[in-house]
């Protein structure tokens, strides 16, 4: 087991697992942002000038 | 849903609080930044280096320590405190916590003053501040996290702005970091060791180090932005759903991103390339936000041409999309096998602090001292010549960064033909070709110091002109009840968060689970997916709902927020920290240090030797030719601090020892030009005369035994014996070559340690290989140091 986590490269996985995540976290609130209600959206971007 | 009472309530926000972050933010970022000139003439002119306390390894951690804690720190308080309170449309909840939080800071950022120069150091950058500063540190944060999250809890708004989202990862973010990364043994009250050697320390000084660029410069500036931008141009920010793709994306992406400081390194591969693609994901959230802030602009963009306010938000954001460009370029191995060490970095840094903190910090300033006074604007003018002036003084100095880093890195990687001897076998050679950039650096700097002089006198008069006023304000009291209701059960327990978990830990599963089990695991998470995906379609309204609800509780949000920024950390620096023990080492092992050689080390850390020298040969073919076999993870296990350095305005020491004879380090100290022709190092002619401190000598010993160091048994009075004895056998030498010191001297201590360099104990298995017949030939090249390194070593 030490060796796999210090000595071997592991170069096979890491570019999938790295683009794995941050394609999950994307995705993730891209559809969230999306189904975000207009007026909600409004209210929110509007709350500095909210003075 | 209303929320809001009919109660209305008169507030008036603190605003005192955030004149005197504001004021502190100006001034010790002018002297953090004339700290800057100085040890960027020092560079140029080594005779600058007047005093020990002026000399450069010295005052180069109070630059840097001053422009990100003082400067970006207190302009970040200043921003902080200021939208908050409009945000929340609550005072703070505690005018004493904001005093102590005031207060507190400075005398921390006092103390680092008046130690660094000292030499009271930690030896890691920007943690070098000693022990009690770093628990003074910790408390005054918690004070500022309590004051901020007990106004949240008070607040008259129930929804929590996009702002409030990136303070609250910044304070959450910054305080696991900094506690982490400054776990240490204290010897005295002045000297610590940190708690991981190697390696290991790398990595968790890195994961700081890079977090504290993303956490302490990047996501309060962030907030900052998405507040003050639409308030300057009156108008709401472009778009809030790229806000939240930006917010989420970059929590959860820029916590990885940490090992790509070490690419090259001894560094386990697979940590190299997380840290590579993590940093070239980031591009997309980063340029995201950056789209989002410049487009804000729309429909106003003649404000550009007539509000410097709006011309210095807009540079800054500008900045923003450049350095975030660069990092990830930078982050890709073969491009940072030539930036790393060089001053490539350098610039990129400055794109960033000067760029981007700098230029925001001026945009808030400016638009905040005329409503923070009751009055308008001295002088336009003026600011606009602050922001030209500004502008000019960054690109000279990013462009002549760029061009001696890619000059020297190019002339130090640059070999024959065959690969098998350097273009540039001297270092000073490279050294001398980029002094000229070097002089540029001087004067945009010098220029950009002279703005922040300008903004300083037009904000005093601006000031003078009207008197400081605390806003007020009528609002809808909340009703009680209404917001952050949201309990355990129904944050954590809910399906959202249960699906995304359950995903990963099984995801987990794969990578860490032996053969066979790893792919049950996968197999169960794609069907984990797979159920998500299902319930989702089925009921997506009570999944947005909980989102929704999330947004209008804090508490839920904070600790979902730590979670996103806790996992990547964790999964990086677990296994690497677990293992990384000498039994578990299957190559070389530093050899321990003797008392005396721990002594030097700590004058070496002491006088900011790290801030030019690296100790790590890369696994690069120039590296190898240039300073002998590649460094590997066992060589420096029980270093604490590890010192691999991050710049290299001198050459590596990795394998110093025995290179030299003592005389050469003798002579080298007492006046460098006399070794090294042309050489921009200070002389350290004090370590002459001081003598080492042998008082506390047994108490580090006995700290380096706790941390797992194997030293023999000593007693106290065996550890200054042994000292004294290896002193003696120095200075005998030296007497051979006619020179004299005493063995309690300090300079007999570096030598001591210096000499130790690069020295290890050769396993069995790489003493068999190297007789076995057709195992690694020798090299005798020519400009290479070490004899003995094989030829299979690149």
């Amino acid at each position: 087991m030490f060796r796999s986590v210090i000595y071997e490269t592991w170069l096979d996985w890491v570019p999938y697992v790295a683009f794995g995540i941050t394609a999950a976290v994307f995705i993730t609130f891209v559809i969230r942002a999306i189904a975000l209600k207009k007026e909600s959206m409004d209210h929110m971007a509007r709350l500095p000038l909210d003075d | 849903m209303n929320t809001l009472s009919t109660q209305k309530q008169l507030i008036t926000f603190d605003d005192k609080v955030v004149r005197q972050f504001m004021w502190a933010s100006i001034i010790w970022g002018i002297v953090g930044m004339l700290v800057g000139v100085l040890i960027a003439s020092q560079l140029n002119f080594h005779q600058l280096n007047v005093t020990p306390w002026l000399s450069f390894g010295r005052l180069r951690p109070l630059h840097t320590n001053a422009v990100i804690f003082a400067f970006v720190g207190n302009m970040m308080f200043a921003g902080i405190y200021y939208s908050t309170q409009r945000l929340c449309k609550a005072r703070m909840a505690s005018d004493l916590l904001s005093k102590i939080h005031f207060w507190g800071w400075q005398a921390i950022i006092l103390s680092a003053a008046i130690t660094l120069p000292l030499g009271f150091t930690r030896g890691q950058e920007y943690a070098e501040l000693i022990w009690p500063i770093n628990i003074a540190v910790a408390l005054i944060w918690v004070v500022f996290a309590v004051n901020f999250f007990w106004t949240l809890a008070k607040r008259n708004e129930p929804s929590l702005y996009v702002a409030l989202w990136f303070y609250i990862a910044t304070i959450i973010t910054v305080a696991m970091l900094y506690i982490d990364n400054h776990l240490s043994i204290p010897t005295s009250w002045t000297h610590s060791y940190t708690l991981f050697s190697g390696v290991q320390n790398a990595l968790v000084q890195w994961w700081y180090g890079h977090n504290a660029v993303a956490f302490f410069l990047t996501t309060p500036i962030l907030g900052i932005m998405y507040y003050f931008l639409p308030k300057a141009v009156e108008r709401p920010v472009y778009s809030y759903r790229l806000s939240i793709v930006h917010f989420w994306s970059l929590v959860f992406i820029y916590i990885w991103a940490g090992p790509h400081h070490l690419l090259n390194t001894s560094l386990p591969k697979w940590l190299q390339m997380l840290g590579m693609f993590f940093s070239l994901m980031l591009w997309a959230p980063s340029w995201g936000g950056m789209l989002n802030g410049l487009l804000t602009l729309r429909g106003a963009w003649d404000k550009l041409r007539t509000d410097p306010v709006v011309k210095f938000f807009i540079a800054g954001v500008t900045f923003y999309g450049m350095s975030t460009f660069e990092g990830p370029l930078l982050s890709i191995r073969a491009v940072n096998a030539l930036s790393h060490y060089s001053d490539w970095t350098i610039g990129h840094v400055h794109a960033g602090a000067l760029g981007w903190n700098g230029m925001m910090a001026a945009g808030m300033f400016y638009w905040l001292t005329p409503r923070l006074y009751g009055t308008k604007l001295h002088s336009v003018p003026m600011a606009n010549f602050h922001f030209w002036i500004s502008i000019f003084g960054i690109l000279l100095y990013v462009a002549s960064m760029w061009v001696s880093g890619i000059m020297q890195g190019l002339m130090l990687n640059s070999t024959n033909a065959a690969g098998t001897a350097l273009t540039y076998p001297n270092f000073i050679e490279t050294l001398t070709a980029i002094r000229p950039m070097m002089g540029f650096r001087i004067i945009g700097g010098s220029m950009y110091l002279v703005g922040m002089g300008l903004m300083l006198y037009n904000l005093v008069v601006t000031a003078r002109s009207g008197k400081a006023v605390n806003e007020s304000r009528e609002v809808n009291v909340i009703q009680r009840g209404s917001v952050d209701n949201m309990g355990v059960k129904t944050t954590f327990l809910g399906d959202p968060v249960t699906y995304f978990f359950g995903g990963l830990f099984l995801f987990m599963g794969w990578i860490f689970l032996p053969k066979g089990a790893d792919i049950t695991a996968l197999f169960c998470a794609l069907g984990f997916i797979f159920l998500a995906v299902k319930k989702f379609a089925a009921s997506h309204h009570s999944w947005s709902q909980w989102y929704e609800r999330l947004l209008e509780n804090w508490l839920p949000f904070s600790l979902l927020t730590f979670i996103a920024v806790a996992l990547g950390g964790l999964i990086q620096i677990i296994p690497t920290v677990m293992v990384n023990r000498a039994k578990n080492m299957e190559d070389r092992i530093q050899q321990v240090y003797t008392p005396l050689e721990l002594t030097g080390r700590d004058i070496y850390v002491s006088e900011g030797c790290y801030n030019c020298h690296s100790q790590m040969i890369r696994t690069m073919l120039p590296d190898v030719l240039r300073y002998g076999d590649y460094s590997r993870m066992g060589e420096s296990i029980y270093d604490h601090p590890f010192q691999w350095g991050s710049k290299r305005t001198g050459p590596d020491l990795a394998r110093e020892g025995g290179k030299y004879p003592h005389s050469w380090h003798y002579n080298h100290m007492m006046d460098p030009r006399s070794t090294s022709v042309g050489s921009n190092m200070p002389t350290f002619s004090h370590l002459f005369t001081e003598k080492f401190d042998q008082k506390t000598l047994p108490k580090k010993i006995a700290a380096m035994v706790q941390l797992g160091v194997p030293y023999p048994p000593m007693t106290d009075v065996e550890i200054k014996e042994d000292a004294i004895k290896q002193g003696i056998s120095i200075v005998e030498t030296l007497k051979a070559d006619k020179l004299v010191a005493s063995p309690d001297t300090k300079i007999v201590a570096l030598i001591a340690y210096l000499q130790k360099l690069g020295k290890y104990d050769t396993p069995e298995v790489e003493e068999k290989l190297k007789n076995a017949p057709g195992g690694p030939k020798l090299i005798p090249g020519p400009g290479n140091p070490d004899k003995q390194r094989p030829a299979e070593s690149e």
